[in-house]
Parts: structure tokens; sequence; C-alpha cells
């Protein structure tokens, strides 16, 4: 048991406020070296706001951390880095066009004297000899950039290693990678704590949660709600505490305008390294609620059904009212009466220096365009007019620059333009990230009356508020397959939050 | 993501903001004649501007196409190849085969290489730079086999009529050359295309999950330029009245930036064609206040490259402040 060896990190009473928003409240959290230290909570729960401050990123704004009993305040992260805290982020934060060698000693280099000048030879022998350490087989004169997802993660925490950490803060390590890859990370892990080393791991994956951690800590609104060794606690448990007792009981909207007509069938539909063997169908009519972990392959899935990636689909199949239907580009799924709204609304949504008229119409030019090719200004500004008062956009006009909007309002402009090409199949990738609660109501709004209207909708979202009081239906995803569906009465957060973290129904 | 606006955004913004750029461009323009003149006494006369406005209708009209492509986020530095290389066939089409032939021939040459500059950079996903730095070279080498390295003159009197006539005491080649703009205006401004290109080359992926085809967009903005390229070409052909291979040589980069210093992106989706008219003209104007405060010729680039780096600067500096 933990209590026997005297923790490596400890912190007691730390909060933290970013604005209004009460990050991490009280929290307190002890580490032990020899020990892998699962910590957990939904979205906005506190786990990066803890691990920034253990990493040095930021710094709390009260509480006592002490680093083997010595009061830790380090300053940014190349101090948490001299006192052997290290970090191993979520992203694969690796050069591709260098070497396995050159990317584990980056910045360490051995070196002739001054002169500056590296030391191939002795590069690549203590990078070998680090690998060999782990059982790692690759060559450390390989190419970054030719390996495989796991074994750059791998080539992540090695990189890391070589700072001789005591303690080791892993995010979602193993987010980005197939089941198969994940193991390999997990036994890593391992021989790490074998070694003395105290880890974090932050992690969604509640499976590997369980497999891979001695201790458990899970944070609900900023708070600390368990901490617990791994063997005295479930996954049922675990749920619980991420989700709080008190769950908001909103109204579930009544599903009697879904047709027994299928609208669209999706049939096998896999991408390479992304999905795997997709199949459902969509009613008219029906919002068809998709979910799952960050990285589960939501938007994979809403981008590969729009055709809206460059790189072919591996496989799949599509019918629209029985007839098949190839949904090659966005063009033609435009065409097919599709449309899709993207979930990075500022990269992939709107275009902040043209108009709100502007952006309403790019997908409907050819509707305007009148003799000699020229369009119609009248039809263009009376369609962008109509659409920001029925959806009722907060703008001065049609002529201002999307970019002035708030968040929200720019969000009820992307639908309006969506919406302007009447599709019968809507995609609605993450509608609610990132606006405020008002404008999440009158988006949930919208996307009732839409289906009101007979269009088939289909949300893809990790939103569990969103997808609980919208869906008639809803697909569970995890690791780029559908694990589980749910639908009416069966529809509850922790039936689906569950098969989301653990990938079985 | 928080406001990064004012609560209360003017309805007047958007479009005052586009006509103050173009009012500081006239400015600057203003400024430049005021200066200039001051210098240089022999500036403000007739034989001056008309030579001036003779002299920069190639490059405005070249300009025009070459705005258009910027627009869509591409560039095409093939554009003095192209306009020899037109020249040389127009010129040895029509000492054979009469006028007619000559000109119809030469506008072939620059939308075929914009097909191809436009395939190879949509297809084979090279940056436009490198792509028509290719065709730059292979349409440079084709003029001077053309030509086989000489000079073509004894061109037709009615095809020479055209570059080196007046109407209302204004050279023709400058009217052309605004018939140009209004056409480009026009097609950038009024038309789906013109839209589409803007949302391009503001946001590819944005334009494409519009249902817009980006790769033909792409290719037809080439194609664009391609055909002023070749039209530039004729019309240079028939002011000069002769032509050789080595004509335009640098005529790219000049023009490039009379586009930028017409404040258009150099990343694409934004930009307004009538500025670079502005563009152009500060250039000539620079080029012939050296021309006539007698300056040696070497330094002619020098200055235009300082002031290629200072428009863009100027231009980056504006951006900045007016984000923060």
């Amino acid at each position: 048991m933990s209590e026997m060896i005297e923790p490596i990190l400890a912190c007691r009473d730390v909060s933290k406020a970013f604005g209004g928003v009460q990050a991490l409240r009280d929290a307190a959290f002890a580490i032990t070296p020899g020990r892998v230290h699962g910590l957990v909570g939904e979205n906005g729960a506190g786990k990066s706001t803890l691990l920034k401050i253990l990493a040095g990123v930021v710094l709390p704004d009260t509480g006592d951390i002490r680093l083997d009993g010595a009061p830790y305040a380090p300053a940014g992260t190349e101090g948490a880095l001299r006192q052997g805290v290290v970090t191993v982020h979520q992203d694969i934060n690796l050069i591709d066009s260098l070497t396995v060698a050159e990317n584990v000693l980056l910045n360490n280099e051995p070196q002739y004297g001054p002169s500056g000048l590296l030391r191939g030879r002795a590069m690549r022998q203590r990078t070998a000899g680090l690998l060999a350490g782990y059982g790692i087989d690759i060559d450390p004169a390989a190419l970054v950039g030719t390996l495989p997802n796991d074994v750059k993660k791998m080539v992540q925490i090695v990189k890391a290693v070589t700072w001789n950490p005591r303690v080791l803060l892993l995010d979602e390590p193993t987010s980005s990678l197939t089941d198969v890859e994940v193991r390999v990370v997990l036994r890593l892990i391992r021989s790490l704590a074998a070694r003395g080393v105290a880890l974090v791991f932050v992690s969604h994956y509640l499976a590997e949660v369980f497999e891979v951690c001695d201790d458990i800590t899970v944070l609900r609104d900023g708070r600390v709600v368990a901490s617990t060794p791994a063997p005295e606690t479930n996954l049922a448990l675990v749920v619980h505490g991420m989700l709080g007792r008190d769950l908001d009981q909103t109204a579930r909207r009544r599903s009697s305008a879904v047709s027994a007509d299928v609208l669209l069938a999706v049939r096998d539909l896999s991408v390479r390294g992304r999905l795997r063997d997709i199949s459902f169908d969509l009613h008219r009519g029906e919002i068809l609620g998709v979910t799952g972990l960050t990285g589960s392959g939501l938007s994979d899935l809403a981008r590969a059904i729009f055709g809206a990636d460059d790189s072919a689909r591996a496989s799949g199949r599509f019918a629209i009212d029985g007839a098949p239907v190839a949904l090659a580009n966005p063009h033609d799924s435009l065409r097919a009466g599709l449309a899709l709204l993207t979930h990075d609304r500022l990269r992939e949504g709107i275009l902040p220096e043209f108009s709100l008229l502007e952006n309403i119409c790019l997908p409907i030019l050819s509707r305007f365009t009148g003799r000699l090719g020229l369009l119609r200004q009248g039809g263009m500004l009376a369609t962008a007019a109509r659409c920001i008062a029925r959806l009722r956009v907060r703008a001065p006009g049609p002529a201002v620059a999307a970019k002035t909007l708030s968040g929200g309002n720019q969000q009820k402009l992307l639908f309006a333009k969506w919406l302007e090409t009447n599709p019968r199949i809507f995609l609605l990738d993450e509608p609610t990230i990132g606006i405020d609660i008002g404008s999440k109501f009158e988006i949930r709004q919208i996307i009732e009356d839409i289906a009101a209207a007979g269009v088939g909708v289909i949300l893809f979202s990790a939103e569990l508020a969103d997808i609980e009081t919208l869906c008639d239906r809803v697909l569970v995803m995890f690791r780029g397959a559908v694990v589980g569906a749910f639908s009416g009465p069966a529809i509850t957060r922790q039936a689906i939050l569950h098969a989301s973290v653990s990938g079985r129904v | 993501m928080s406001a990064t606006s004012p609560p209360v955004p003017s309805r007047w913004r958007g479009p005052l903001r586009q006509s103050y750029g173009l009012l500081q461009a006239f400015a600057v323009l203003i400024l430049l004649v005021v200066v200039i003149s001051l210098l240089s006494p022999r500036f403000l006369s007739a034989t001056n501007i008309t030579n001036l406005m003779a002299q920069m209708s190639v490059n405005l009209i070249v300009a025009a196409g070459m705005t258009v492509v910027m627009i869509g986020g591409e560039f095409d530095i093939s554009v003095g190849s192209v306009v020899a290389l037109s020249a040389a066939v127009s010129a040895w089409t029509m000492t054979r085969y009469g006028i007619a032939a000559g000109v119809l021939a030469s506008l072939l040459i620059g939308p075929a290489l914009g097909v191809v500059n436009g395939v190879i950079v949509t297809r084979g996903r090279i940056p436009s730079f490198i792509a028509t730095l290719g065709t730059m070279m292979m349409a440079r080498s084709l003029a001077f086999v053309v030509t086989g390295g000489r000079v073509i003159a004894n061109l037709p009197d009615d095809f020479k009529a055209i570059g080196q006539g007046t109407t209302f005491g204004i050279p023709r080649p400058f009217l052309i050359a605004l018939a140009t703009y209004a056409i480009g205006w026009v097609l950038m401004t009024r038309t789906a295309f013109g839209k589409k290109v803007y949302a391009v080359g503001a946001n590819r992926t944005v334009a494409m999950l519009s249902g817009i085809r980006a790769d033909r967009v792409k290719i037809l903005s080439l194609v664009i330029v391609g055909l002023a390229s070749s039209f530039a070409g004729n019309l240079l052909l028939s002011r000069i009245g002769a032509i050789q291979a080595d004509t335009a040589r640098g005529l790219e980069f000049e023009v490039i930036a009379a586009v930028v210093i017409g404040g258009t992106s150099l990343y694409g989706g934004q930009g307004n064609i009538l500025r670079t008219i502005i563009g152009v003209i500060i250039i000539a104007l620079i080029r012939n206040f050296l021309n006539l405060s007698r300056i040696d010729i070497f330094w002619q680039d020098f200055a235009t490259g300082a002031i290629i780096v200072l428009a863009v600067l100027l231009d980056a500096l504006q951006k900045r402040i007016g984000r923060a």
C-alpha cells in the first residue's frame, strides 16, 4: 500500500481560477515512487490544470506543493525539468525529418568539447542503449517520420526519460493509438514504474487506467471526489464519481416526427487507421447521436460521410432513399442533399474577413448567377437578411465581417449558411462547442426545428448533455468503431459514458 | 471563444476600411507625383506622361491577371516568359499568315501554359512558385527557338497602329489596359467565379466544404493570367514593332511587386484589383524618376527591390497594429 512509502510529490489545498472559472478547488494529490497514479475526470474537471501546475506551466492561486518534503514552486517547465518533473504531452511533438537518436537527444546532444560539433556515433550508441534498456527494438538512425504512431509515442517517452525524471507526467499518452499500440505503451509505463519513477497517467480511457494504474484520483468540477488504490474501486464507482450524483435532468424531446423510411444508409465505412466497418441507418426527421471520447473518431466519421478530405476512403457504400450514391467529395455531397457543420469553427467554418452575406452565399452562388454570369446582388442581400433574421443572428447587417460576431452568433451564421442549401441530411460536428450557455440552448432549439421539418440530423458530439437531451438514437464510438447503440429511454449519461470509456456496452 | 470585437460593429466598417486602403494608396501616389515633379521638372511634360502611360500598359495588363492568381493564393512567375513567347509566336505567324492568324495563335499560348501550370500545382501539389519557375524557363527557351535568336520585325502597319496610336491624345495601349481592369473588376466582384477565387485564397478547406471545386478555380485563375500575358505580349509587339526572345525578362517580379504594393495579400484571400493599378503606377513612376534624374541604370533594380521590401513591411506592420 502507498502508505508504506513517503510520497515524492504531494499537494494540499491547491486552487486555481481562470477569469471567473474556478478550475481547481482545494485539491489534494500525492504520488509515490514506483507507482502509476491515474487522474480521471470529464472535460473541464481540472485534470489539465492540475497537470500544468505540477509541470510548472501554471502557478496555483493558493496551496502547498512539496517535492521530497521541500516546497516546490518551479519557475516554468525548465525549472520543473531541472527538479526531475518531466511531462510527456498528448501530441507527439517529435521532428519527423530527424532520426530517432537526434530526436531523443535533441538539445541534450553529446558534443566534441566546446566546438559544438555533434558526436554522431556517440548519439546513436547512447540512444540504442536507452531503447534496449526498455526492450524497444528500433534503429536509432531511423527517421522518426517513417515510424508508426506507437513507436513514436515510445520514442517521445524515452526522450522524456533522458532527463532522468523522478516524476513523469503522462497526458493522454494513448489517445492517438490503436488497440494493439496501446498494449506496447502500457508495458513501457509499467517498466518505468518498476525502476522507481513516480508516474501520473491522465486518461479518458478508464479500462486502460484500471489496467496500468496503482492508484486512481477522480476529479469533478475542480474538486477531488475520490482518491484510492485501484483495487479498492471499480469502473462503475469511478464513472459515478466523474458524473456526480445530481445530474441535471433536462427534459428529453419527444421523438414523434421520426419516420420509418430510411433516408441515409451507411455500410461498411472504413478509413485506414481511423474508422473500422461502420454501418448504420438514418431516418427522416431523426436526430441520430454519435458520441464517444475525444479521438474516438467522431469528426473522422462526419468527414468521411461528407467526403470532406482529399484522401480516399478505404471502403464504404452509401444510399439515399435506397438509391446508391457516391458522396466522393463535398461538391457531390452537397448536390446529394448533405451539409456538414465542422467542429473547428475558426479554421474550417467561417471566413472571418468575409461579410455575413458572402459567408452565407458561398455554397449557393450558382443560384444567384444571372445573365452574362453576373451575380444578382439584390437576391443575395435578401437571402442573407432573411437567414440572419430567421436564426436570430445578432449582427448589425449582412455587410459586416463575420469576425465581428461572438462565437455563438458565428455558429448561428454557419447554421444559416448550411440550412440555406436545403439539406436533407445535416451532419453536425460538435455544434455547441465553445459557445456560451444562452447560444447553446438556442442552437439546441434550432436542431430540434430542423429535425421536425423532416431533415435527418446526425449529431456528432462528445457533449453528453446535448446527446442526452436531443437524440432519438445514439451510437457510441470507441477507437474508430461503433461499439454500442442506445435508443429512447435507454439513452442515459451513465450508460453512454460507460460504453465510451470502456469500449463495451 | 471570447468576443474579439468591439460590442457594436458599425455597419460601415467593412466598406470604409476598404476605401481607406484605396485612399491611402492614392495619397502615396499623389505624394510621389508631387515629389518627383519638384525634383525633376521634365517629369510633368506631355511627352513624358504619354510615354509613361504607353510603357506601363503591358505591366498593367499582366498585373491584372496576377492579382486574380494572388487573391486565389498562388503565384505565376512564368508571365514574363509567356509575354515574350506570345509576342514571338505572334510575330512569326503574322509575318507569314497575316495579323488575325498571328494574334489568335499567340492568344492560345498563355491559356495553354496556364492549364499546364494549374494541373502541376493542383494535381501534383507543387507550390506554384516552383511549378511556374519550370514553365518560365521552358517558355523562355521556346521563345528563343521561335525567333531563332534574331529580332523579328517587318510587322504589318495595321498591327503597329494599335500599339503606337493615340485616342484623345492618350496612348491606346493604356486605354486598352484600363478596359482590362474594368473587366477584371466585374469578374472579381460581380461574378461567382470572383467570389470563389477570394474564398479559395482565404481558406481552401472552407471553400471545398462549401462545394467549391478549388482545383478548378486555381487552374482557371492561372489560365486567366496566361491569357492576360499573351494579350500583353501582343500589345508589346504592336507598340515596339519588333520582338526578340529576351524581351520582358524580370517582368514577373515587377508585376508581383506592383500587386503587393497595391495591397493584395501575399497569402491570398484579400485584395482589390483596382488598387493594383496604383501599385503598377508607383513602380513605373519610380523607374521613370530614376531615368530622368540620370541615376546609373544599374541602380534601378536596387531601388525597385528596396521599395518592394518597404511596401511589404509597411503592410505587415499595419496588419499587426490593426490586430492589436
